[in-house]
């Protein structure tokens, strides 16, 4: 199980503690410090699973997650948001087409679970389970 | 129809007249007396009075005082009827009031051009009065939707702020947590190492230790990975005092920032305001911008409206923000850059808060204080930011507001409070006049707002 998770946020000091919490889980988790620079690691590494921020300088964390849709699919998209709007919730459903969608502050319990699920949701896409 | 009130105690000249008023397709009304004649103009309110100045009882003068004093006929317009040798009364009567006079005998079709012209003069008269009352109540109505707008503005402000407070809390609340989940399970892994050690020096006071027994430490320092834990545990707790401090001065600023001060000026640290503004809507700049100040040392404390003189600043902040993002958009991964200066300039204070963004086009310049007018996108801006940061600096502080602007290099907004003696001002203020000694300043800006539209 070879599994990479992209954490994007551009307060360093929210990934040091998502990394730290996510410490025992078994993905290598890769962290960006804006759009533009997590656009440079999944191209050149290909994550399983992408954390973005949504508001940060430069590009946003919905066009960000709209350009992963478009370029990327096969990585699953969730959202950790401190400023939770309704128009970038729309953003990020009709254009990101998220998986998940989490404010600030988010449990780690449930961070995980749901970067967990979203592995377990990328094999299915990719391998379909047989019927029974 | 007209009524024409007629006053003459000789019945042959009052019907006389009844007669060539009646001509013109005018409701004559006859009185005999002064009295009869206030009672008749009280009830019937006629359209013009013909009034005979020799009378017994009260004289037409005196008839003429009252009406002039009673609020509902003093409109009416009053033509006097004399004799010729009467020519004081005459003088008196226009002074007291009366429109007009005709000289007995005098000719018909005279009279008549100038009751006419005493009707045209009333009609006249009523309509600036009702043209007058529409302004009146169009401006009331004016001055009625700016206070709710400023109260909109300030609303809507302060909803900007608090999303953008709440996202400055919640993101250190989010590692402030994690770290200490991740401290909490770094004590608890690190506990099977500390009963390893514990077990460790139990042993050795028995005497030399058994090979097995720091196997057991070695695992537990290996499960715990303490090398790991060494090296993140104080990093956590650093950058969760970082975090906790961050929350600290938001709360602190937010708490200063909407200090309610009354209607009563105090002195304030401009400094202290302005840094506050930056911390509570830092939100707003920080994805767009950084933020440079230059606060002078040496400035008194400037009479202020506390809650008043934050909003105005944060307008212009949050304006300047607005601006650079326009740039910013367009080139990605780059910040602007907006300069918050204080200084003093003789007996006034000054905020200059400049920004790197598109520079005001030459032709809204003279738009930038009005009440709407925005060049965001519908729903992204009232247009109300700058008009009442103007209000408050102008008219409620009796400063001034400009700004140097020119395509390309940004703008910068300069705000001027009087340092002194704003009190003794005030009344000027309230009607927009600049105290003497304010800065020449709008000769060197390219805007033509400012100071200068309240010369």
């Amino acid at each position: 199980m070879n599994h990479s998770v992209l954490l994007v946020d551009d307060d360093p000091n929210v990934l040091h503690g998502l990394v730290r919490v996510l410490r025992h889980q078994p993905y290598r988790i890769y962290t960006a410090r804006s759009a533009e620079e997590a656009v440079q690691v999944v191209k050149a590494r290909g994550v399983d699973v992408i954390v973005s921020d949504e508001r940060m300088p430069g590009m946003s964390g919905s066009d960000l997650l709209a350009w992963v849709a478009e370029n990327c699919p096969e990585v699953v998209r969730i959202v950790l948001t401190g400023h939770p709007t309704a128009e970038t919730a729309i953003r990020a459903i009709n254009e990101g087409t998220v998986y998940r969608f989490f404010t600030k502050p988010c449990r780690p319990a449930e961070l995980a679970v749901a970067i967990r699920r979203a592995l377990e949701f990328k094999l299915q896409l990719v391998f379909p389970q047989p019927e029974g | 129809m007209t009524k024409v009130l007629i006053v003459d105690d000789m019945p042959g000249i009052a019907s006389l007249l009844a007669k060539n008023v009646a001509a013109q397709g005018y409701e004559p009304l006859v009185a005999h007396d002064g009295f009869e004649a206030l009672r008749l103009a009280a009830a019937e309110q006629p359209d013009a009075i013909l009034l005979d100045v020799m009378m017994p009882g009260i004289d037409g003068l005196e008839v003429l005082r009252r009406l002039k004093a009673d609020e509902r006929l003093e409109p009416i317009p009053v033509i006097l009827v004399t004799a010729r040798q009467e020519a004081d009364d005459v003088v008196a009567g226009l002074d007291a009031g009366a429109h007009d006079y005709v000289v007995k005998p005098f000719q018909a079709a005279v009279l008549t051009a100038r009751l006419r012209s005493a009707l045209r003069v009333r009609d006249a008269q009523d309509a600036v009065i009702r043209v007058n009352e529409q302004l009146r109540a169009e401006i009331e109505e004016r001055k009625r939707m700016e206070t709710e707008l400023a109260q909109a503005q300030k609303l809507e402000s302060i909803g900007r702020l608090a999303a953008g407070i709440a996202h400055e809390i919640n993101t250190p609340i989010q590692y402030i947590a994690d770290n200490a989940r991740f401290l909490e399970d770094a004590l608890d892994e690190l506990h099977a190492v500390f009963r390893a050690v514990d077990r460790l020096l139990a042993a050795e006071s028995d005497g030399p230790l058994p090979h097995v027994s720091l196997a057991g430490l070695r695992k537990a320092w290996r499960d715990a990975d303490v090398g790991y834990l060494i090296e993140e545990g104080p990093r956590a707790v650093r950058q969760s005092l970082e975090g906790v401090e961050q929350v600290s001065t938001i709360v602190r600023a937010m708490k200063q920032f909407s200090h309610q001060g009354g209607d009563r000026k105090q002195p304030v640290h401009l400094n202290h305001a302005v840094e506050n503004v930056l911390t509570v809507c830092r939100n707003q700049w920080k994805h767009v911008a950084e933020v440079q100040t230059a606060l002078a040392d040496d400035l008194p404390r400037v009479p202020c409206l506390p809650c008043e003189l934050n909003q105005a600043v944060l307008n212009v902040v949050v304006n300047a923000a607005q601006a650079i993002a326009e740039v910013v958009e367009e080139r990605p991964g780059e910040k602007g850059t907006i300069t918050v200066e204080t200084r003093r300039n003789g007996d006034w204070a000054e905020i200059r808060v400049t920004d790197t963004g598109p520079g005001i086009p030459e032709e809204i310049r003279s738009r930038v204080f009005d009440h709407f007018f925005t060049t965001k996108g519908v729903g992204k801006g009232t247009g109300q930011g700058l008009a009442i940061t103007r209000a408050i600096v102008v008219d409620k502080h009796g400063g001034s507001i400009d700004f140097e602007t020119g395509p390309g290099r940004g703008t910068c907004f300069i705000l001027r409070l009087p340092l002194a003696g704003a009190s003794a001002r005030e009344c000027e203020v309230g009607r927009g006049a600049l105290p003497a000694g304010a800065p020449a300043a709008c000769a060197e800006t390219t805007s033509p707002v400012g100071p200068c539209e309240t010369y």
